[in-house]
């Protein structure tokens, strides 16, 4: 399943992270998802707790997906904002001459860890 | 204690990593490399045989073959005098950079002008996974639905060419080729289009004419670096 491999590169990642800061434990991990990715976020969810079940650092770890709407800037009438669904055509007057500002994220954007009181503390900005 | 840490990083970040470095070394080589997708039975195979044979003796070509099973595909497609290696995945449904860079010493020669990567038969998965291609070219035949192109956004916007494939049966369904070249074409505005028939041979010398037109394209850029920097080519030529 794609979301599967999705989640295992993801979870590779977030240990990594959680690993430089210490962490006993993983919480959540926020992650910003395109509408132009083609994944699925409640397979993605299911993917991320057959992976979590797996690595006691992630076990219990609750995944938030964050869906980042597809939007364009047009050439044709000057506009910035949301695309014509499903594609990249502008919203406000549907010309195919635009340039995509967002909508293709795959993301990892934070993670919330459980670190020793008093323990290793962030090493700076990853 | 709680801590909330920015992470801010690509979840493919390591597959991209290993793609880029396949992407510089073939930019330094001059060698250019296609990523053939599809869904199963589109005609990805056929239609990389049929483009082998077009292409003997007009450049040099590879080619690695991603299946879930079997040998067959490399079977076929090593008929035509180019090294050819078979990529199982067992029960990954696309390759990535990883598998290419673990294959690719298999069929790579120092002359090498064209890499064809016909992936695993798949419209959703490869889609995300860069394997330091030049150019992903999605195949859709005359026997799918013309909405395709709305229903698989992702391949389609990350696609440099569109192949429909299978036009000689045009007209025994319900596709209307028109309508799916403008929903490609909503998703993405500068997709290019080839309309083939492997069977009859119907707009295949279009389409290898164009393989062969970017291969030489990459070949001179990698030729002009190479001019430009420390050590020229040989067979590089100063006057391009």
């Amino acid at each position: 399943m794609h979301e599967l491999s999705i989640a295992a590169a993801l979870a590779d990642l977030v240990e990594e992270a959680a690993a430089r800061h210490g962490a006993e434990r993983v919480r959540r991990v926020g992650v910003a998802v395109g509408a132009l990715t083609d994944l699925d976020p409640d397979a993605l969810r299911f993917g991320w707790e057959v992976i979590a079940a797996e690595r006691p650092l992630l076990a219990g770890s609750v995944l938030e997906i964050r869906r980042v709407p597809v939007t364009v800037v047009c050439s044709a009438c000057g506009q910035e904002g949301p695309a014509r669904p499903p594609g990249v055509t502008c919203g406000v007057c549907g010309s195919h001459d635009t340039r995509l500002m967002t909508g293709e994220e795959l993301d990892v954007a934070e993670v919330e860890l459980d670190v020793p009181e008093g323990g290793c503390g962030p090493e700076g900005p990853v | 204690m709680s801590l909330k840490v920015d992470v801010g990083q690509k979840v493919l970040s390591e597959n991209s990593r290993l793609a880029e470095e396949l992407r510089r070394g073939w930019q330094e080589r001059g060698v250019f490399c296609l990523n053939v997708i599809s869904s199963p039975g589109s005609g990805k195979t056929t239609l990389l045989e049929r483009t082998l044979e077009r292409l003997a003796g007009r450049l040099k070509a590879a080619v690695l073959v991603g299946d879930l099973q079997t040998e067959n595909d490399a079977r076929r497609l090593g008929q035509y005098g180019c090294p050819v290696r078979q990529i199982i995945t067992g029960g990954t449904c696309h390759l990535d950079a990883r598998m290419v860079t673990s294959h690719l010493a298999a069929v790579d020669r120092p002359d090498l002008d064209l890499l064809i990567i016909e992936n695993v038969g798949n419209l959703v998965c490869p889609s995300s996974y860069d394997l330091g291609e030049d150019a992903k070219v999605v195949l859709l035949s005359t026997v799918e639905g013309d909405d395709k192109p709305l229903k698989y956004p992702g391949i389609f916007r990350r696609s440099r060419a569109a192949v429909f494939t299978k036009i000689d049966l045009l007209g025994l369904t319900d596709f209307d080729i028109d309508r799916a070249e403008a929903n490609a074409r909503s998703i993405n505005p500068e997709i290019r289009f080839f309309r083939v028939s492997n069977r009859t041979g119907a707009g295949l010398d279009e389409w290898v004419s164009w393989v062969v037109e970017q291969a030489g394209a990459k070949r001179a850029r990698a030729g002009q670096a190479a001019g430009a920097g420390a050590a020229p080519l040989p067979q590089a030529d100063p006057q391009r």
